[in-house]
């Protein structure tokens, strides 16, 4: 196709080339500076502010929201199974797990304090990329990854002091399908916030250019919200 | 074009391999019509295994890939971008689908999917099933991302293409749907490896549960992509102006609502395909329909079109679609007693084949970006009438047994019309064939010159060669209207359908033989394509 510009690149040859875009005011200006050659310096120096570069497509956040929102949905999905099976079981049987069956609040409890913890100090991670502050960039993704190993680490302790076991009946399947699909996710999150770590370690993420590390949060952040409604509609409730 | 991250390469390989599966699905589809014309034909533990395959190859082999393969070749190209967002992710969707779809396959061929023998062959059923959605997932990810940030600059979504518009409303549909489809699928899967309690139990139960991803209005959304395209290719085919945008693409947005299924899983809502809200989704479902098949009447009437492949492919999928529609607007309807599987089968039937119409419509529109050449016209028209003939003949047989059948007849057929039918799905793979055909001869033409913009079109995807090279655009275009080519060539409008004043080729066009974009020679108006193009793109112009 015939060669074409976009008004972003417009604006920026302008800024580039001052002779482009006329005569620069001078109305109160002092007089062009000369250096020791004779040579005006004005010409390196932009009359006008230099234009704000094109907006750069936010491809990795829009792609995490969305996968986000799948995501949610199948969550969505496991949960509506869940209380409905479970509503139905109890009209039918007047019981819902198996008597031997204990789901211990605690450990669920610190899981959530754990979660909670983590998305201050995910939050803290992308305001120190933001300020282009790398140590403290470093310490809080690291922070936020150790409280990731510490859920699964608490997750698999709730599994061994449940006594349920996964042939016992539909709610054990559910309870350890959701939780375990949870744990995935987990996972996946943590994986994720690793990676930015690097590209932010690398130099791909910092100062205006935050989307890595956003996308990366948006992720936790999503996490700590399913988790959140985990706890509530099989920990709480049970 | 293995380990390609082109959207192009793998967009085809997308449609290939779809095309083959369809074979399978097709020949199981035959085998189900003839055991149901001859009850005792197939073995009777694998008649349900057979139906099973016909349905989830049908939808997640054929369908869904090959809109997903024919997306992936265009959107990026009309939405101005120079590759499809995320492109190891969308090679690694197609790698990871085609490994997942032989794999669906094995399971049935071990005697497994749901109702099968095996308990191994139904765990990889379930396992394979996941895998095949995850990767449509990701392809679908790709796809509406790109048309979310990747539009070239000028383009809003308000001007976006039809079908780009569409595959964005479907993709973000199947995201936010199928993933429930997923988390079925993974209690099966778990509950039938550990215990069979209750999700996994055995195959009628376990296929219940995945049911409504089959049905309405869940099916609807794999027909969204057919409003997209002929919104787009009639316009174009009539040598008109598309009218009333925002109507077309309100109706495509709400089509794509009321394709939302999720809420009709039995699990959590048993019995609610017959609920009011159903019911309204149902009725409501015809309406999209009709906005887009008006808007594609007007331009017929205000144009003068001509009788091309996409024009039939794209009237064939619209009428197909709205009767559909209409067959589906009817069935939950209680008093009606429509509701039983026959009448289920046939609404699936005329939906999935107007969207199967609508896909190889967009094969042939966009060939010379796709394949890299142009499709033969004869076999393109003959498959178009054919698939429609077919589909009717396939799908009325069965919705007059439920109509006029006693209540043995209304869940069986009757016989003379299970042949009728069974004879409607021979015509309908002889219509596939065709297009197989046609598409296999225009990949074997060498030599000719292929037309860039062989329809005179309205969007950015013409202003690229044929083939579209790698980056697609060799600058970044700029537009400043939902019909850049069209406003390059006809700046004043005066194009058939805003004054019924003009004929196309007057302004730059051809009769679609391509011989502009081809040879660049200059059009009647005595403008080059490559000015057109250069005034299309927004900036120059």
């Amino acid at each position: 196709m015939a060669s074409t510009s976009t008004p972003a690149a417009d604006r920026a040859t302008t800024a580039a080339d001052p002779s482009a875009a006329g005569p620069a005011p001078t109305a109160g200006l002092p007089a062009t500076p000369v250096d020791v050659t004779g040579w005006e310096v004005a010409d390196t120096v932009p009359a006008v502010a230099p234009a704000p570069p094109p907006a750069r497509p936010r491809v990795l956040l829009v792609g995490t929201a969305l996968a986000l929102a799948g995501t949610f949905m199948a969550f969505a999905g496991l949960i509506g199974v869940y209380l409905a099976t479970r509503a139905a079981t109890l009209d039918r049987t007047g019981a819902w797990l198996p008597e031997e069956t204990v789901i211990p609040l605690t450990p669920a409890n610190m899981i959530l304090v754990t979660f909670a913890m983590s998305v201050v100090t995910m939050h803290w991670a992308v305001w120190s990329v933001g300020k282009n502050d790398r140590p403290h960039a470093y310490l809080a993704l690291g922070i936020t990854i150790l409280f990731g190993v510490c859920v699964i680490n608490a997750t698999t302790f709730l599994y061994s002091q449940m006594n349920l076991g996964i042939r016992d009946s539909a709610a054990a399947v559910l309870i350890y399908v959701i939780t375990t699909a949870h744990l995935a996710m987990v996972v996946a999150a943590l994986v994720f916030a690793g990676l930015m770590t690097f590209r932010t370690l690398g130099g791909q993420y910092a100062g205006r250019d935050k989307e890595g590390i956003s996308a990366a949060a948006m992720c936790w952040y999503a996490t700590v919200a399913v988790y959140v409604v985990i706890w509530l509609a099989i920990y709480v409730t049970k | 074009m293995v380990g390609s991250g082109d959207h192009k390469a793998i967009g085809r390989l997308y449609i290939g391999a779809s095309l083959l599966f369809l074979l399978v699905s097709g020949l199981a589809g035959q085998a189900v019509a003839i055991e149901k014309f001859e009850a005792g034909t197939l073995p009777e533990d694998t008649v349900f295994q057979t139906f099973t395959l016909h349905s989830v190859a049908g939808l997640f082999l054929f369908l869904a890939p090959f809109l997903l393969g024919v997306a992936m070749c265009v959107v990026p190209l009309q939405v101005g971008a120079s590759a499809i967002a995320f492109p190891r992710a969308a090679a690694a969707s197609f790698w990871s689908w085609l490994v997942a779809g032989g794999v669906l396959l094995a399971a049935y061929a071990i005697n497994g999917g749901p109702g099968g023998g095996r308990d191994d062959g139904v765990d990889l059923w379930a396992v394979a099933f996941i895998a095949v959605l995850v990767a449509l997932l990701l392809g679908a990810l790709c796809v509406a991302t790109t048309v979310l940030t990747l539009r070239a600059p000028g383009l809003t979504l308000a001007r976006t293409p039809m079908f780009s518009w569409a595959m964005l409303v479907t993709s973000v549909l199947w995201l936010v749907s199928l993933p429930v489809l997923v988390a079925t699928l993974a209690l099966i899967y778990v509950d039938h490896r550990y215990g069979a309690v209750a999700f996994g139990r055995d195959g009628p139960v376990m296929y219940d549960r995945i049911l409504w991803a089959l049905r309405q209005p869940q099916i609807y959304a794999f027909a969204v992509p057919v409003l997209g395209f002929a919104a787009d290719a009639v316009p174009v085919s009539a040598r008109a102006r598309p009218g009333r945008r925002g109507a077309a693409m309100g109706a495509i947005g709400a089509f794509g609502l009321l394709g939302f299924g999720a809420f009709v899983q039995p699990t959590v809502s048993p019995g609610s395909g017959r609920t009011p809200v159903a019911i309204v989704f149902a009725l409501a479902a015809v309406v999209p329909v009709l906005v887009v098949l008006g808007g594609a009447a007007t331009a017929l009437r205000a144009g003068r079109p001509r009788l091309a492949s996409p024009l039939l492919f794209s009237v064939a999928a619209l009428l197909v679609l709205l009767v559909g529609a209409l067959v589906g607007a009817t069935a939950p309807i209680e008093r009606f007693e429509l509701g039983t599987d026959l009448y289920a089968g046939a609404h699936v039937h005329l939906v999935t084949l107007a969207a199967t119409i609508g896909g190889l419509g967009g094969l042939w529109y966009w060939a010379t970006k796709i394949v890299g050449r142009p499709l033969s016209e004869a076999a393109g028209r003959t498959a178009a009438l054919v698939l429609l003939v077919g589909t009717f003949v396939l799908a009325f047989p069965d919705v007059l047994s439920v109509v006029v059948g006693d209540d043995r007849e209304a869940e069986r057929g009757i016989d003379a019309l299970n042949l009728a039918s069974a004879a409607g799905g021979v015509l309908v793979l002889l219509g596939l064939l065709l297009g197989l055909a046609g598409l296999l001869g225009g990949l074997r033409r060498r030599g000719d010159r292929v037309p860039d913009d062989p329809w005179d079109g309205h969007t950015l995807e013409w202003a690229t060669p044929s083939p579209p090279p790698l980056g697609n655009f060799a600058d970044l275009p700029a537009v400043s209207s939902a019909t850049p080519l069209l406003d390059g060539r006809d700046p004043d409008g005066r194009t058939a359908g805003e004054t019924g004043a003009t004929d196309g080729r007057d302004v730059g066009g051809t009769e679609g033989t391509g011989e502009i974009g081809a040879t660049g020679e200059t059009g009647a108006a005595g403008e080059t394509r490559a000015a057109a193009t250069a005034k299309a793109s927004g900036s120059v112009g």
